[in-house]
């Protein structure tokens, strides 16, 4: 009998294995590789781990390669750190795998490219105090030495003021953009450099061998230089844009040189607007746009989504395509959330997939600081199904969505009506528990001034329920016919933003920074009074967008804790989470602190410079310590 | 009208076509020769194995065919192990017919008797450690010491997801 049984397991092909296994957890799959040497074979397959990879249900790294040309070990090695990061991040207290990388190249700004395998840092020399930016890669396999290497260096002459690297093809080759700002001359002529670089990832993966790239590794895409005053770069797909102070963008197709320009309205007297951050969206072409109006009776905050011009024109004073206008008290430091797509678990989803997972939209995170109370605050802009047409929504008159928050097309002329700043009021909201915001004891009730009297923690869309404008006729032909096929879904970012969540600290004497993400960020803040270009850094935080599930019982709730003797003076603003729809009132447990070693703590309290965080591969790094050293966290750890 | 399967170890069944068509091979056996009264010859399949799947037939002749174009996308994703009752008691053989089981609905092609069959291997392999299944299978523990070490680090993170 027994040698009959061993037969009837020895006859099984693998390819039934695989219809077994397909049926297994992870810890199941592994165990079975363990049993013996054919078991391990079977399991050697990529098919496996590609069929594992689209049912894990956690959000996996961005992949700069396709998953078809991943490996099993590869595709094992992404489950596991997706897996793995999202455990860990959903902590009382997560843990992170620490990394300390040293290098003559001293950084001081540091970015990590989606995927968390390349690391771009601005860096200046050491031996000879010449400027640079450097390409690490941070998951340089072990045959080839492991860990970091520095791999590609290019010079800057002089330290750079801004850093926006993006993956991008160009010339037909998938690479990193690396695009810089950096002052030129003395004032007051002064001018400014705008600058893109790529580099091939053929080219890294060759540097990473040690072996001839055939060539300068860096290819020059663009550089100008202008006498504007620049307030900031941003880059998306091939297109880049440049805010010139104090109210003009810039567009240009990396490719094809097209360039166009865009002049935002102008406010009429005694009103004055500053443009606050800014982020491209070229899949509907518009790019979004956070301004601060104020004149002295009054400061407000808009965000607005503008049509990108036709190339070689200059629009003049457009009316924004939709606006959503509202009051804070004094935000500042306004931050948007990077990524903008989500990795799929294939390479060619189903429509299934797609409708399932939002056609692999992130949402757009914005965050700012708050001065009273003193805290951050959170919104978001969701990605929402459009019709078919999306340009037939607003027409060519450019009116206006209806039912966007801030009905004012003409910006922002009207004399302040508080009526006018919501839309017709949703259906009363029951009062819920969800509506009883508890009161701080130590700074009172938040101070949100009268219409945009929101609750902390509660998004916007409770209240007033997004809703699309009336279809256009000719849609109801085309809903007729779709409803048999399910569609692809067409997405497209509207306003209003929901707003999230507000935190505020419990001592007044903290300064954050964040380090913006779709669905994780991080929080990490030093002293108010330091003006230092190294401030010490006070406290480190994870935040997650999305709460826990309201059955969750992963972490208890972090309060005003004070543990392990370090005092985290960080107070979560409310204590409701967003799972709070259905009228239950849960710890907030979306705001937890990051443990550092004691060596990082160290160095990152005698100094930080810079931080930067990839939401998707769990890797935090920080340019800290004196001298400066390169601290790496990686959040994917057991 | 009755069809004639003979099986490996020379058995002959009478069964009726409705219930010798939910194996996709017969079926298309079936179309390709047209009526005829022929013998259909299973070599792979013998009389004890032939005997317990046209049991399963049986009893699932009225079920809806599956369509073969459902998207594959589908299959691999958010697969359960939960078994219907009568499968359930159905499967409940020994191991040894279990895999017979399996290894005849699929060279027969009866889908969802070959998922039961997976199913219930996946459910016996469940949370069990390595040597629990090597016991399970009576197979040979054949890595050498340090192998086994190699993979136990390998293994490490999936424990416990």
């Amino acid at each position: 009998m027994p040698v009959k049984l061993k037969n009837a397991v020895l006859l099984f092909p693998a390819d039934l294995w695989f219809e077994v296994i397909d049926y297994l957890r992870v810890t199941d799959i592994v165990h079975l590789r363990a049993v013996s040497r054919n078991f391990y074979r079977i399991i050697s397959s990529p098919v496996i781990w590609k069929r594992l990879l689209r049912k894990i249900g956690a959000p996996l790294p961005i992949q700069a390669a396709t998953i078809a040309s991943l490996s099993a070990k590869e595709t094992e090695k992404v489950i596991k750190r997706a897996l793995c990061l999202d455990i860990n991040w959903r902590r009382v207290s997560p843990t992170a795998h620490a990394e300390t990388l040293r290098s003559v190249e001293r950084p001081y700004m540091v970015r990590i490219l989606p995927g968390g395998k390349y690391l771009v840092a601005a860096t200046k020399s050491a031996e000879d105090q010449s400027a640079a930016v450097v390409v690490w890669d941070l998951e340089n396999p072990e045959e080839r030495g492991g860990n970091s290497m520095l791999l590609a260096k290019c010079r800057t002459r002089t330290n750079i003021s801004q850093l926006v690297v993006r993956y991008m093809h160009h010339k037909g080759k998938p690479g990193i953009a690396i695009a810089t700002l950096r002052a030129i001359g003395e004032k007051p002529a002064q001018k400014t450099e705008v600058c893109v670089i790529h580099i091939s990832l053929e080219a890294l993966e060759k540097l990473s061998l040690n072996q001839d790239p055939g060539g300068p590794p860096f290819d020059l895409v663009e550089l100008h230089k202008t006498r504007c005053q620049v307030a900031f770069l941003t880059l998306e797909g091939k297109l880049l844009s440049v805010v010139h102070r104090p109210r003009t963008l810039m567009f240009l197709d990396l490719e094809t040189k097209d360039s166009s320009q865009l002049k935002l309205p102008h406010s009429h007297d005694g009103q004055r607007h500053s443009i606050q951050g800014c982020k491209l969206l070229p899949f509907q072409n518009q790019v979004f746009v956070i301004r601060l109006i104020y004149s002295e009776e009054r400061t407000s905050y808009a965000f607005e989504l503008y049509d990108i011009p036709a190339w070689d024109t200059v629009a003049k004073e457009p009316p924004p395509v939709s606006q959503h206008m509202f009051e804070e008290a004094q935000a500042s430091s306004f931050v948007i959330s990077e990524g903008l797509a989500r990795q799929p678990n294939s390479d060619h989803p189903s429509i299934k997939d797609k409708i399932e997972n939002n056609n692999y939209f992130a949402p757009i995170s914005i965050f700012a600081h708050t001065v009273r109370p003193k805290g951050i605050i959170h919104w978001q802009i969701d990605p929402v199904s459009v019709p078919t047409h999306p340009r037939t929504i607003h027409g060519s008159s450019g009116a206006m969505i209806p039912n966007v928050i801030g009905q004012n097309p003409a910006f922002p002329a009207l004399p302040h009506d508080p009526e006018s700043e919501e839309p017709a009021p949703a259906p009363a909201p029951a009062p819920t528990p969800i509506m009883q915001l508890p009161v701080n004891p130590t700074i009172g009730f938040p101070f949100f001034p009268g219409p945009m009297f929101h609750i902390a923690g509660v998004p916007n869309h409770f209240l007033n329920p997004p809703s699309l404008p009336p279809a256009p006729a000719d849609l109801d032909v085309a809903m007729a016919t779709d409803s048999v096929e399910p569609v692809e879904p067409r997405l497209q970012y509207v306003l209003p933003a929901k707003r999230m969540a507000h935190y505020w600290f419990e001592d007044n004497d903290q300064k954050p920074t964040v380090l913006p993400g779709a669905d994780r960020s991080v929080f990490w803040t030093r002293p108010m009074e330091t003006r230092a270009d190294y401030p010490p850094m006070r406290n480190l935080l994870a935040y997650t967008t999305k709460a826990p599930a309201p059955y969750s019982t992963v972490a208890p709730s972090v309060s005003n804790s004070r543990d392990d003797g370090v005092t985290w003076g960080f107070h979560p603003g409310s204590t409701t989470t967003i799972n709070a729809q259905n009228g239950t009132n849960l710890p907030d447990k979306r705001l937890k602190h990051l443990r550092l070693t004691p060596g990082f703590i160290e160095a990152v309290q005698s100094g930080t410079q810079n931080a930067a965080f990839d939401e998707g591969s769990g890797k935090l790094c920080l340019a800290a310590g004196k001298p400066t050293d390169l601290y790496l966290l990686d959040y994917a750890t057991l | 009208m009755p069809v004639l399967l003979v099986t490996s170890d020379n058995e002959q069944f009478r069964v009726e076509k409705v219930v010798a068509q939910r194996s996709v091979l017969i079926k298309n056996m079936l179309e390709d020769v047209g009526e005829s009264d022929q013998p259909i010859p299973l070599p792979n399949v013998t009389a004890p194995v032939l005997k317990k799947v046209l049991e399963y037939c049986d009893h699932h002749q009225t079920d809806p065919l599956p369509t073969g174009d459902e998207p594959s996308a589908d299959e691999s994703r958010k697969r359960t192990t939960d078994i219907s009752e009568w499968d359930q008691k159905f499967i409940t053989v020994d191991q040894e017919m279990l895999f017979e089981i399996i290894l005849a609905a699929n060279y027969l092609d009866i889908k969802p008797l070959l998922d039961v069959g997976c199913k219930t291997v996946a459910n016996m392999i469940k949370g069990k450690s390595p040597e629990e299944i090597r016991k399970l299978f009576n197979i040979v523990n054949d890595f050498t010491p340090e192998e086994e070490a190699q993979i136990k680090k390998e293994n490490e993170w999936a424990e416990d997801r």
